[in-house]
């Protein structure tokens, strides 16, 4: 207890303190310095430390375990969110309540690292439902906005279908009789193996916006841009494929293979979507929804470790991307849309190399980070596991996502002139001692931070003896997607109205719940009027009408039918009770 | 002792008196904190003399105690006292001998006299001219169904085993459609859903007070009642319609009440409908005859309990700034108002649909599991429910927090609205955390 209490309390404790002092941001950095420095030495030790808490009568053993996934977590997120922090504090420095912002970004994190380094699945679902409600108030930070207010509710609404789900998912598994910690190991119960898993399948789905629940995040971009790096792009959307890396060990054949198909649908759905969008942020929501797809393909091919490692680096080269269009839409004076952000290369040169060469990353190009993941997983595609769908779509979506990425680059810079869309000159946001260090940190960690931890942190060794053709898929990925993505071929797909853009799915489902709801609240007042209400509400209103002689008075009919009524009821309870 | 304060109420009355009727109030909430150690995890346990207290009872005292005296600091302002605070006292005396009842007539007469200062409240000091048909569903709706149980009680009483402990109806050789007459009194008070229309119309006209009262603490007499009738379940009254029906109620109204919220407009009525579907949930989770939902309607009647009071004081403060209960009224508050005040509205509105590790969230856990153990197919009914219990009061969050500055004035708590949202805060969080493994 005390040592929880020990790493979680500073944060909590950060975040209060702030608002006596005003020089907040500084203590914040030092702060988030200090834990990623603690976690290095951890992870270096190799320090796996288990801390055990009695329950109540729930009969529970609040374990928590600070291993490999829960540490390497720790570093990253809080090496992501000390960038983000530089970043807040020059993109909200004009806001009425910054410190508010920071006090919220922090309690998302303490509730993230609860969930992260949680074993006992009660316990996770305090971090699971915190980060919910700190994900609803960032979204609707700017409340006065009528779609941020029904944003944060719609993200509210998935999230909680998911959290039934897994509250389901725990209530079989306490009924089965197994135990709910991840590491004491499960006892034998052939019957409901499947089936527990398969609910928190569904509210992983709903947390990390995969496909059946994905409506929530691109409308989650009204957050401002320094929620979408930290949330909706590194630590709360990955919630759901963490605790799918951590359970993966459980789930049998069956089991991985929806999970695969899942992913697949949501990679191959996030990266159509994202090529006919014009918001820049909606783009780059996409674009994690395919991501996150992609990492749970590789989870229903079976290598957990893999797609964690891409978890951490897509971490770095998302963020990273947000933060460069936040300078872009700061420059703007507040649009998001890239069509009149032509010209905006010229005087953001290191954002337009930070966006460009992550891009390149994500979308795979040789030897960065993105390399590393994407093409481990790819080679690990012809393995034992032969799901040619699977594998199609994974191919197919790479494909997109390289098309969408090269598009979003090659409109903004590559592309410099004046047909038919205002084009502006950006002022001078970007300076050295504003926007340099902290986008530098994570372009670092972007470009070749795959190469370093590849094999030393991450330890992935997997040989695959794969012929000429099939390593060069990669390289072809990309060489594909560029000529996509350049309007040669499928330029159709790109001047949609933005219903189709996102495939109709929106409309269908939001007004087909909209129509039920409204059916059943119709029936139900039917049934609540001629159901209970005649019973009573006749006979009550005539008892002020007897006692008023003249105009409002009852006939003496009235009288013997109310006491009738009333001795009837009386006598049936007698003869009935005794 | 302390007791004996109330004939004083009609010696000396001035304001100055309403503080040691605080002191004394909160002297006798910390001296009856220690029973709670002192009691035992068995229901029907711990005889005194004249007064006897099990576990279940002794936390529904302490928490009668604090919402009562919570209330009644609420009330004091203004000067609206023509003796209403002696309806307060009455309150807590009845509902003090009623929780320590022995045996079967102090349980009866204390259960119909407990309903009578809140009559007086909503009669006297509630507003509108609504009231008084109000006033007719509230006493009305519990003296009818509660009458079987009058007479049951009667006979058992010619009978001679009028102790209250599990056995005393044994004789009477309880049957499906007895158990269901027996319960039906307690059925109207927690209201369940088909007998519900009572509590909207009562909690609308009522004052502050009064509703707090009613919330926090009346409906449990309902929930108290249903557990001492646990027992009897165990004979043959386990698997049968009447349970069936109970459970059915419970679980619809559940999802029913969530449904409605969505479209209601006036403030107390929402905090209202979800009071009836928290209390329906319970009452289902209890007929389950699981020890789960037995220890999940508890926990829930303890957070709900103080959570519901909150929600009303919630009210009465936009009330008194905005002049109106209209949703679309309240507005602008986060800009407005104080920042403490925006973060404790969150966490009540919050905790009311079940956050872990409070006390609603286990009280929730509980109830789901007992009742998806009993019948699989429950499972939609309790998805439905949860979902709307989660959006209506989100969607209630957002709309009271939206918009720019609409007050012209900032949105200040005075000093006794701040003790009581405090108090309750305290008395939330220590329940969740020390009180857990008592409870």
């Amino acid at each position: 207890m005390v040592k929880i209490i020990m790493i979680f309390v500073p944060m909590l404790l950060a975040s209060f303190k702030m608002k006596k002092y005003l020089v907040n941001f500084k203590s914040m950095k030092i702060n988030s310095l200090l834990f990623c420095i603690i976690s290095i030495i951890l992870v270096i030790h190799n320090h796996m430390g288990v801390t055990c808490l009695g329950g109540g009568w729930l009969n529970g053993n609040f374990l928590i375990s600070w291993d490999f996934y829960s540490l390497v977590f720790l570093f990253i997120g809080f090496s992501v969110t000390w960038s983000i922090l530089d970043f807040a504090n020059w993109y909200m420095g004009a806001e009425v309540k910054n410190k508010t912002f920071i006090m919220f970004l922090f309690m998302f994190l303490m509730f993230m690292f609860i969930l992260t380094s949680s074993i006992n699945l009660v316990f996770l679902l305090i971090g699971w439902e915190g980060v919910g409600i700190m994900s609803f108030l960032l979204i609707n930070w700017w409340f006065g906005r009528g779609e941020a207010g029904l944003s944060g509710l719609q993200a509210m609404i998935y999230n909680r279908i998911g959290d039934f789900c897994f509250y389901i998912g725990i209530f079989l598994i306490f009924m089965s009789g197994m135990n709910v910690n991840i590491i004491g190991g499960y006892g034998n119960s052939q019957i409901l193996n499947n089936f527990v898993f398969f609910f928190f399948l569904i509210g992983m789905m709903a947390k990390s916006s995969l496909y059946f629940f994905h409506p929530w995040l691109p409308n989650a971009m009204e957050g401002p841009t320094p929620v979408s790096a930290l949330l909706h792009s590194s630590t709360m959307v990955v919630a759901g494929v963490y605790l799918l890396c951590r359970l993966l060990g459980f789930f049998n054949f069956t089991m991985m293979g929806i999970v695969m198909l899942v992913g697949a649908l949501t990679m191959l759905y996030g990266s159509i979507c994202a090529l006919g969008q014009y918001d820049m942020k909606k783009i780059i929501a996409h674009s994690t929804t395919s991501q996150l797809g992609l990492m749970v393909v590789t989870l229903g091919f079976g290598f957990p470790l893999v797609s964690f490692f891409h978890l951490c680096m897509h971490a770095y080269v998302k963020s990273l991307i947000f933060i460069s269009s936040g300078i872009f839409i700061h420059g703007i004076g507040g649009l998001q849309d890239y069509r009149k952000m032509m010209m905006g290369s010229i005087s953001s040169k290191f954002s337009k190399l930070c966006m460009i060469l992550c891009s390149l990353s994500l979308g795979g190009f040789p030897f960065m980070s993105g390399f590393y993941s994407k093409d481990s997983i790819l080679e690990n595609l012809y393995g034992p596991f032969l799901n040619s769908f699977g594998s199609l779509l994974v191919i197919v979506g790479s494909i997109f996502t390289v098309a969408y990425s090269f598009r979003l680059v090659s409109l903004i810079f590559l592309v410099n002139n004046n047909e038919g869309s205002f084009s502006v000159k950006l002022n001078g946001q970007e300076q050295l001692n504003t926007t340099f260090f902290f986008m530098s940190r994570l372009f670092i960690w972007g470009m070749v931070g795959g190469f370093f931890t590849f094999w030393s942190l991450f330890f992935i060794f997997n040989e695959e003896y794969i012929g000429w053709g099939m390593k060069m898929i990669p390289l072809m990925i990309f060489g594909i997607g560029v000529i996509i993505g350049s309007k040669i071929f499928l330029g159709v797909l790109m001047e949609f109205s933005p219903n189709s853009q996102l495939l109709f799915y929106n409309p269908v489902i939001h007004r087909l719940q909209l129509m039920l709801l409204f059916n059943g609240i119709k029936f139900m007042k039917f049934i609540e009027f001629w159901g209970m209400e005649m019973l009573w509400v006749n006979q009550l209103k005539k008892i002020p009408k007897f006692s008023a002689f003249g105009k409002n008075f009852l006939s003496y009919k009235n009288y013997f039918i109310f006491g009738m009524f009333f001795m009837c009821i009386f006598f049936l309870f007698y003869f009935m009770c005794v | 002792m302390y007791l004996m304060l109330v004939p004083m109420v009609f010696l000396f009355y001035h304001k100055k008196f309403m503080m040691w009727f605080l002191f004394y109030g909160f002297f006798l909430l910390f001296s009856i904190l220690p029973m709670i150690l002192k009691t035992g995890e068995i229901v029907f346990s711990n005889h005194f003399s004249s007064w006897s207290g099990d576990s279940i009872s002794t936390m529904l005292i302490v928490l009668s105690i604090l919402v009562i005296l919570l209330s009644g600091i609420i009330m004091m302002e203004g000067n609206r006292n023509n003796y209403m605070m002696m309806s307060f006292f009455f309150s807590m005396l009845f509902l003090i001998l009623f929780f320590g009842s022995d045996d079967l007539l102090n349980f009866l007469v204390f259960f119909e006299l407990s309903m009578l200062p809140i009559f007086l409240l909503i009669g006297w000091w509630g507003k509108g001219k609504e009231r008084m048909f109000s006033n007719y569903y509230f006493f009305l709706y519990t003296l009818v169904t509660s009458l079987p149980m009058f007479m049951l009680i009667l006979k058992t009483l010619t009978l001679g085993m009028e102790s209250m402990t599990m056995y005393n109806f044994y004789a009477m050789q309880i049957s499906w459609f007895m158990f269901m007459l027996l319960v039906l009194g307690f059925l109207t008070k927690l209201p369940i859903y088909g007998l519900h229309i009572w509590l909207p119309k009562a909690h609308v006209d009522a004052p502050v007070g009064g509703s707090m009262v009613l919330a926090g603490i009346l409906l449990k007499i309902g929930g108290f009642g249903m557990m001492r009738c646990f027992m009897l379940l165990g004979e043959e009254v386990k698997l049968t319609y009447s349970v069936f029906f109970i459970m059915f109620l419970g679980v619809w109204g559940l999802l029913f009440s969530g449904i409605i919220c969505l479209r209601l407009t006036d403030f107390k009525v929402i905090v209202a409908f979800s009071s009836v579907s928290h209390m329906s949930l319970s009452v289902s989770g209890l007929m389950s005859y699981y020890y789960w939902g037995f220890k999940g309607s508890y926990l829930m009647f303890l957070g709900h309990g103080i959570l519901s009071p909150v929600l009303f004081l919630f009210g009465d403060l936009l009330y008194k700034r905005f002049h109106s209960r209209h949703i679309n009224s309240l507005k602008g508050l986060i800009s407005s108002s104080s920042f403490m005040f925006y973060l404790i509205s969150l966490f009540f509105f919050a905790m009311n649909f079940g956050f872990p590790p409070f006390v609603n969230f286990f009280g929730e856990i509980g109830l789901f599991m007992s009742l998806l153990s009993f019948n699989i197919l429950q499972v939609f009914f309790l998805m439905g429910g949860f979902l709307m219990a989660g959006i209506f009061m989100m969607n209630m969050f957002v709309m009271i927090g939206q918009s720019k500055k609409l007050l012209f004035q900032k949105m200040i708590l005075l000093n006794y609205e701040k003790t009581t949202i405090f108090l309750f805060f305290i008395s939330y969080v220590s329940m969740s955390f020390l009180f857990s493994s008592i409870i």
